[in-house]
């Protein structure tokens, strides 16, 4: 209500203000017309006067202003300045201006006044002067300022009347809706409606209001579902977004980045916080290329050409450490908005370019290696049998030039009679499979070479073809048919000399062994005769002659005992081995027990470790202990006491090494390759009995076992004979 | 020369335009009396004024420029005055010539005539060498006007005024302005 009364009064005053001001301004402009006019006519009417110094004339003109009573004085004043005439012709002098001013009209505090010039013919002639007395117009004004307060007062007091009357009957109603309204968008419950107070034109606002209430909530509806569908969108577009694996990027038509995926976030190193809002190319082009992008988008705003838009392109981008790497892009536009924004795929292509180049290097070094192979090489199509590539050596190699090569198929280089068998091997052959198989080739100029080819199913140039491999065997077969003939032969020469040996040996042997059985018969009947002589004749002989008996048949022993060792020596090599596994303790046992003869009334110290079981026929291994431990109770004779070891040194091989010691008289080691030579001695049968065939015999048995046997020895320091048997795989009890 | 003016000899150099301003708008009452000197003074400026009252005939003239001829015909009475009156003034765009002439006939191209008192005897025979010219006839010779002259000088107490025959200056073909006749005094031919 206060601001209604304030509007009406200020809109009331300024009218009345502004008329009042231009009022003044018309009253002043008319009076000063009025004036100018009036002086205007009286100037050229006292033109003459002045002219001709008629101050009689001139008093008369003047008083001719008596008719306008605004006037209340003028005067006239000669072309020199001087007062010529005035009006009224009583007014004192000094009341006037003593010479004239400059020209034109003016307000001098209640009056208006001013100074006319006196012009005929283009002559100035004087001046005139007129004042006008503005009691009037003050008057006039007085009054305008009475209506205005008057006007103003009473439009107060309407204005009053009125706004109360609107009040009742306008503003309540119209607050009440706009309280409704207020609660309505506080609470956004737009199931209320405002309550009909008026009648008229506010009651159909009021139900206008209602029924916009009523849009307005199903319009809400359907916007809160449009809502929950657009979320679900978003949320989809989100999970892509997130989820996607490259990184997606999308910028608005000034190149600001509006989206950046976690893809991106990774691929770049920027948060995604730090991205969105800065320029594309500021954050992932490298400088040299920006120009140009900005250039692009520049070009595709301003004519809608953007040849980049929905292509895949390759460029380089760059991280947050400003480390580059190949990328790559495709740019497509959102939507058809405008401004347009648009929406970056950037995939990071470093380990595709590797692999490329990679790809590349290995095609690189395979084509060497087939290019350059020494080997003949080449490719042929699997179902045309064409040559599809040969390398350097099968040029080389067959004498046919790279076009010859190609314009031929793998049938043209065999021989006619062998393309079937080619034919039936391609069609057996195992798919794939690297082969290896020997055909007759034949070359250029005609010679038939013996290859071995091996070959590897592939694909080559896209027609199904085989890499194969050829090597010339031409040559090694000839070398290596050589080689079995020479072996053939070899074979045959050592069967013959074997057939000779055995014949040799045969006879050998049954020559030794008849020689042994010759030798025993009469030497049993110079036994037997000297035995008969002794018991017959022993008391009649002197002792000389007993003593040469008793020498006789102790040669004959000696005779009997050699042939013996001679037998055993030929049936060694002779009979059959069974090998069983054999207990050496309980057989070392048995062999010192047998030579208790030998062992009686010595001082000896037997030394044993333990032995292993070994693998060997039991009657010839105990024949080799019985002849080491006799010898070495034989030649430690001189010693007390005499010390005998038998024991195992080692295990080599899966054979034991076993010896025999003692700390006998020893022999020089420089005679040790006569040890075991037959009837080879190095000591006196005076000194040492024996026949020198015992070692001789050992030896034969180890070898014939495949062991070695040998000896350490010093002169006057003992010995030690070393010999090796198959050691039994499992101890056998019994 | 009563004036205070004779008392100081300074003062007789002040130039004539100072007296003239002196006499003509001092108030009457308290003018001293005019000389013979700047009575003549006075007339000279009158006859320079005439020029801004009086219209002539086009064919008076050849051309806008051509100079508007004051002419003193007899003995000259302005002595310099005439001559300093008009100097450097322009009617419009015409320059003025003063022009001096002991007889009628040398009158050639004139537009303001004065005819000085020592023609007062042969005024009909100079009338009658001007019928049919433009030529404003100006002449302080008693009964000037009602002879046929066209402006007098008539001396009136201490005040020049004029007397106008319009007869005359009409049958010359010049136009007076009607400015002028109202401080003049108009004689016609009813007076004749």
């Amino acid at each position: 209500m206060g601001i209604i009364l304030l509007t009406s009064g200020a809109v009331v005053l300024l009218t009345c203000t502004s008329f009042f001001a231009y009022e003044i301004l018309t009253f002043r402009q008319t009076m000063t017309r009025n004036l100018s006019t009036l002086g205007e006519v009286i100037a050229a009417n006292s033109t003459a006067a002045l002219a001709f110094d008629n101050q009689d004339d001139a008093n008369e003109v003047l008083a001719a202003l008596q008719a306008e009573r605004s006037v209340v004085a003028a005067s006239l004043y000669s072309a020199d300045g001087k007062l010529f005439a005035k009006y009224p012709t009583t007014m004192a002098d000094e009341a006037l201006p003593a010479t004239p001013g400059k020209d034109g009209y003016g307000f001098e505090r209640s009056n208006l006044a001013g100074f006319q010039p006196v012009v005929e013919r283009g002559k100035r002639l004087g001046t005139l002067y007129l004042k006008s007395d503005n009691r009037r117009m003050h008057e006039r004004f007085r009054l305008y300022a009475g209506i205005v307060v008057l006007v103003v007062i009473g439009s107060s007091l309407v204005a009053y009347a009125l706004s109360r009357r609107l009040q009742r009957q306008i503003s309540i109603p119209i607050l009440d809706l706009a309280e409704t309204a207020r609660a309505i968008s506080e609470r956004h419950d737009y199931s209320t409606r405002a309550a009909r107070l008026a009648g008229g034109e506010l009651g159909l606002l009021t139900d206008a209001f209602n029924q916009m209430l009523t849009q307005i909530q199903k319009q809400d509806r359907e916007s809160k579902q449009a809502e929950g569908a657009l979320r679900q969108s978003e949320e989809r577009m989100r999970t892509v977004l997130e989820s996607a694996l490259d990184s997606i990027v999308a910028m608005d038509h000034e190149g600001r980045i509006v989206e950046f995926n976690p893809a991106a976030e990774k691929t770049f190193r920027y948060q995604r916080s730090e991205a969105v809002g800065q320029l594309l190319a500021d954050l992932i082009i490298p400088e040299p290329f920006r120009e140009r992008h900005q250039r692009g988008l520049s070009h595709y705003l301003a004519t809608g050409e953007g040849p980049v838009l929905g292509k895949r392109i390759e460029m380089t981008a760059m991280r947050a450490d400003r480390s580059e790497f190949p990328a790559e892009l495709a740019i497509t536009r959102m939507g058809t908005q405008e401004p347009p924004m648009f929406t970056g795929f950037i995939r990071d292509i470093t380990e595709r370019q590797e692999a490329e180049e990679m790809l590349r290097a290995s095609e690189e070094r395979y084509r060497t290696l087939f290019e350059r192979n020494p080997s003949p090489m080449w490719v042929y199509d699997l179902e045309t049998l064409a040559f599809l590539a040969v390398n350097a050596a099968a040029v080389r190699h067959y004498g046919y030039s790279r076009d010859e090569f190609l314009a031929m198929t793998i049938k043209d280089i065999r021989p006619a009679e062998d393309v079937p068998a080619l034919l039936d091997n391609l069609r057996q052959r195992t798919k794939g499979l690297d082969e290896v198989s020997q055909w007759r080739h034949r070359k250029k100029d005609g010679a038939l070479i013996q290859v071995e080819i091996t070959s590897h199913d592939l694909r080559w140039l896209g027609r199904p073809g085989s890499l194969v491999l050829i090597n010339d065997i031409t040559a090694r077969q000839r070398a290596e048919e050589e080689v079995r003939q020479l072996n053939e032969d070899l074979e045959r020469r050592i069967q013959q000399r074997t057939a000779q040996l055995e014949v040799t040996n045969k006879e050998l042997e049954s020559f030794s062994y008849s020689v042994s059985h010759d030798l025993r018969a009469p030497l049993r009947h110079i036994e037997g005769y000297v035995e008969l002589v002794v018991r017959n004749a022993g008391e009649t002989l002197n002792e000389k002659s007993r003593g040469h008996l008793q020498t006789v048949s102790e040669s004959v022993a000696e005779m009997g005992q050699l042939i013996d060792d001679l037998l055993d020596f030929s049936r060694t090599g002779q009979v059959e081995m069974r090998q069983t596994t054999i207990d050496l303790d309980q057989l070392v046992g048995e062999t010192i027990a047998g030579l208790e003869r030998e062992i009686h009334g010595r001082n000896i110290v037997w030394k044993r470790g333990p032995l292993p079981p070994v693998q060997a026929d039991v009657a010839l291994v105990k024949q080799v202990f019985v002849n080491l431990i006799s010898n070495a109770v034989k030649y430690t004779r001189p010693r007390d006491p005499a010390e005998v070891e038998i024991g195992c040194a080692r295990e080599e091989n899966g054979d034991a090494v076993l010896f025999v010691r003692d700390n006998g008289v020893g022999f020089d080691m420089k005679y040790a390759d006569k040890l075991f030579g037959v009837f080879q001695r190095l000591h006196h049968a005076d000194e040492f009995e024996g026949t020198g065939v015992g070692l001789a015999n050992v030896q034969r048995i180890i070898t014939r076992h495949g062991g070695r046997i040998w000896a350490e020895a010093a002169l006057d320091g003992g010995a030690t004979f070393f010999f090796t048997l198959t050691k039994s795989p499992k101890r056998k009890k019994g | 020369m009563t004036s205070p003016i004779s008392r100081s000899p300074t003062l007789k150099l002040f130039p004539f335009g100072f007296v003239i301003a002196a006499l003509l708008f001092w108030p009457a009452q308290d003018l001293p009396a005019q000389t013979a000197a700047n009575e003549y003074q006075i007339k000279a400026v009158f006859l320079f004024n005439f020029t801004q009252f009086v219209d002539w005939p086009a064919n008076a003239f050849s051309d806008a420029q051509t100079p508007l001829v004051i002419g003193v015909l007899g003995d000259d009475p302005f002595g310099p005055y005439l001559d300093e009156t008009v100097r450097g003034e322009k009617v419009k765009d015409r320059p003025l010539v003063v022009q001096r002439y002991r007889r009628p006939a040398d009158i050639k191209t004139c537009h303001v005539l004065f005819i000085s008192r020592s023609e007062s005897a042969r005024l009909d025979q100079i009338f009658g060498s001007l019928r049919g010219r433009n030529i404003l006839t100006v002449s302080d010779i008693e009964g000037f006007a009602r002879r046929g002259g066209m402006m007098l000088f008539l001396t009136q107490g201490n005040k020049t005024r004029l007397r106008i025959n319009l007869e005359a200056a009409k049958a010359a073909n010049l136009t007076i302005s009607s400015k002028l006749l109202r401080p003049a005094e108009i004689i016609g031919r009813a007076e004749d």
